[in-house]
């Protein structure tokens, strides 16, 4: 476990690499918060579920790039309360990105998410012409 | 501030952990005031209805279970399972068990632990007869 010693020696570093790096130490620094992503497929659509809690609605952006790439960016803020005694502080705040690619493109039209209990499941119907079709047979007399 | 100091640590040697272990150790804040310790947990997946919380012998345990997607189709990528949360914390303090309020948002759990106050000396007065 660490302890207010091991923090504040991480101020300490992170203050110094602040010094020589500027604004863009800060800027790198809210990238840290990485949300994990399960991606589902089946022979109509994918489904994308991750791991959000905390994060409002109103605070992610999903994008849909070239027909077949999944990009999903968002905000954890931080909550108003700022403790001064800390105990344990496990939980990341800040900006996120994740992008995946798929393996086909999808129907843009069709994308349906939603938010359930701090997990976002984005519903990625296969664009038609990679959607299975049924042939039907003809018979000959 | 020390881990002694702090009067909480995640009890480490006991049978929850091993229970623990197979479940997976939900991500928390903890911190503390004069009255109260408050401790906020992610349960991504997690109805506020599958979410148990005892206080017992000075140990505050909750526990959570998720739903899962499986049976969708193929999953291509997995970088979490759904499953059970599980996370134990032993309090030093002395705590009004009475008082302990929870509250669920978001797939976020916030608990509030007050801290029992001790009784300031009472000063009593000698009357001379």
């Amino acid at each position: 476990m660490l302890n207010d010693n091991a923090f504040a020696q991480m101020n300490r570093l992170r203050t110094e690499l602040e010094k020589v790096f500027g604004s863009d130490l800060k800027n790198y620094g809210c990238a840290q918060l990485h949300p994990k992503v399960n991606v589902w497929e089946d022979a109509e659509s994918f489904l994308v579920e991750a791991e959000m809690p905390g994060i409002n609605f109103e605070d992610i952006e999903i994008l849909i790039v070239e027909g077949d790439q999944l990009s999903i960016k968002g905000e954890r803020k931080t909550t108003e309360k700022k403790p001064t005694a800390w105990i344990r502080n496990e939980r990341s705040v800040g900006k996120f990105a994740r992008s995946f690619k798929l393996s086909c493109s999808v129907d843009i039209e069709s994308v349906k998410a939603i938010m359930k209990n701090g997990v976002l499941e984005i519903r990625l119907p296969k664009a038609t012409t990679h959607q299975p079709r049924k042939i039907e047979i003809e018979t000959v007399q | 501030m020390t881990t002694s100091a702090v009067n909480i640590q995640q009890q480490r040697h006991d049978e929850s952990v091993a229970r623990e272990r197979r479940a997976k150790a939900a991500l928390f804040d903890c911190w503390q005031t004069d009255t109260e310790i408050v401790l906020s947990g992610d349960f991504p997946g997690v109805n506020s209805d599958e979410l148990s919380i005892e206080f017992h012998d000075h140990v505050l345990t909750i526990r959570g279970a998720s739903d899962t997607n499986a049976g969708y189709g193929k999953l291509m990528r997995s970088e979490f399972d759904p499953g059970s949360f599980e996370r134990s914390f032993r309090v030093h303090e002395e705590i009004n068990s009475d008082g302990i309020k929870a509250a669920y948002d978001n797939a976020v759990l916030t608990v509030v632990l007050p801290i029992v106050q001790p009784v300031a000396p009472r000063r009593i007065p000698v009357s001379v007869p």
